[in-house]
């Protein structure tokens, strides 16, 4: 595969992972369904696996968010090169094409 | 369905009589009601209403589009191709750079995957919790609804409940007459009704146990995970990139 192609895999999952992120956002199937919303101690420990959860979950959209931007990243720099190497190609080709008697 | 979501309603208004009752006219001094009622801090029917609002499914439902992105991000890397004829020390530079966000998004327990899978299986942990005590209270529901006690609580008019514990004796004695029930008591009634409801509260307070230990067992594992970049001299920069022309 070349580069640029390399370059565009890496772009697309980077993409992937940024949007994981908003998934995650979604993941939350609310207070309620930990038994959270109610009185008394039962559901002041269902508050807190729900506070436990909400956290946990806010973790991974951080990461997922920062991990899609160090791929993106990695990704440009990738293009860069392969536009490097392609700049270099035709350069020699030119070269060629002139040294020719 | 589950055996709660059954018998909640079947012990409804059994248990608005508990409460009402314990509510009314207390309970025996040195009653296990007691403890049970400051450990939870909420009445019999209380609880088991709010305990049916809980959502299992929701739960376990919850946990699948972060299976789904474990699944994903373990994919990404698996079909990333190499670059063919890329050689050299700017190549590979960038496999270690790409080697190293690789591993940080799904390679062992401290990559994004892992913990996406390990919050999976907090949330699968949860859901068996309150799975358990949704169960445990529901049995113990059931338990009451046969007992003799249910039906000493069930032989008092509902309005007797409205009032204090003078009026609920009264209540009683009235309703005991009119039925011809022998033996019977205002104190047999509210030692009935604080004996369901510490049947009930019992096994809600063994969940309380496991969820308590539940939250401790998974307490600090879940954080966010640190992104350690290969070192400086491994790395390659944009501008080391400029190729001889």
């Amino acid at each position: 595969m070349e580069l640029v192609d390399v370059a565009g895999r890496v772009e697309q999952l980077a993409g992937d992972v940024t949007q994981a992120a908003s998934r995650l956002a979604q993941a939350d199937p609310g207070a309620r369904a930990f038994a959270a919303d109610g009185t008394g101690a039962l559901h002041a420990i269902g508050r807190t696996l729900h506070a436990q959860w909400v956290s946990a979950l806010a973790a991974r959209e951080r990461e997922a968010a920062a991990h899609g931007a160090r791929l993106a990243d990695l990704a440009g720099r990738l293009r860069w090169a392969a536009d490097g190497y392609q700049a270099a190609e035709d350069a020699a080709h030119r070269r060629h094409r002139s040294d020719a008697p | 369905m589950d055996l709660l979501s059954r018998v909640a309603p079947i012990a409804e208004s059994l248990l608005a009589r508990v409460d009402s009752a314990l509510l009314a006219a207390g309970a025996p001094a040195g009653h296990p009601v007691w403890p049970l009622l400051r450990r939870l801090g909420t009445l019999p029917g209380e609880l088991v209403t709010q305990l049916v609002g809980a959502d299992v499914e929701a739960l376990r439902s919850a946990g699948q589009p972060l299976r789904e992105l474990v699944r994903s991000y373990v994919d990404g890397v698996e079909l990333m191709p190499g670059a063919a004829g890329w050689r050299g020390d700017t190549a590979d530079a960038f496999g270690a750079q790409w080697r190293s966000l690789a591993d940080h998004l799904a390679e062992g327990p401290r990559s994004l995957a892992g913990r996406l899978d390990q919050t999976a299986a907090y949330l699968d942990d949860v859901a068996a919790w309150l799975a358990g005590a949704r169960q445990a209270v529901a049995v113990a529901l059931v338990e009451c609804l046969g007992s003799i006690e249910a039906a000493t609580v069930a032989a008092l008019p509902g309005t007797a409940f409205d009032a204090g514990a003078a009026e609920l004796a009264s209540a009683w004695l009235a309703a005991g007459s009119r039925s011809g029930t022998p033996g019977a008591s205002p104190d047999q009634a509210i030692q009935a009704a604080a004996s369901i409801g510490a049947h009930v509260l019992r096994a809600a307070a063994g969940a309380l146990d496991e969820g308590e230990d539940l939250g401790s067992r998974w307490a600090g594992r879940l954080g966010e995970v640190a992104f350690t970049p290969v070192p400086a001299a491994g790395r390659a920069a944009a501008h080391e990139l400029a190729l001889p022309s």
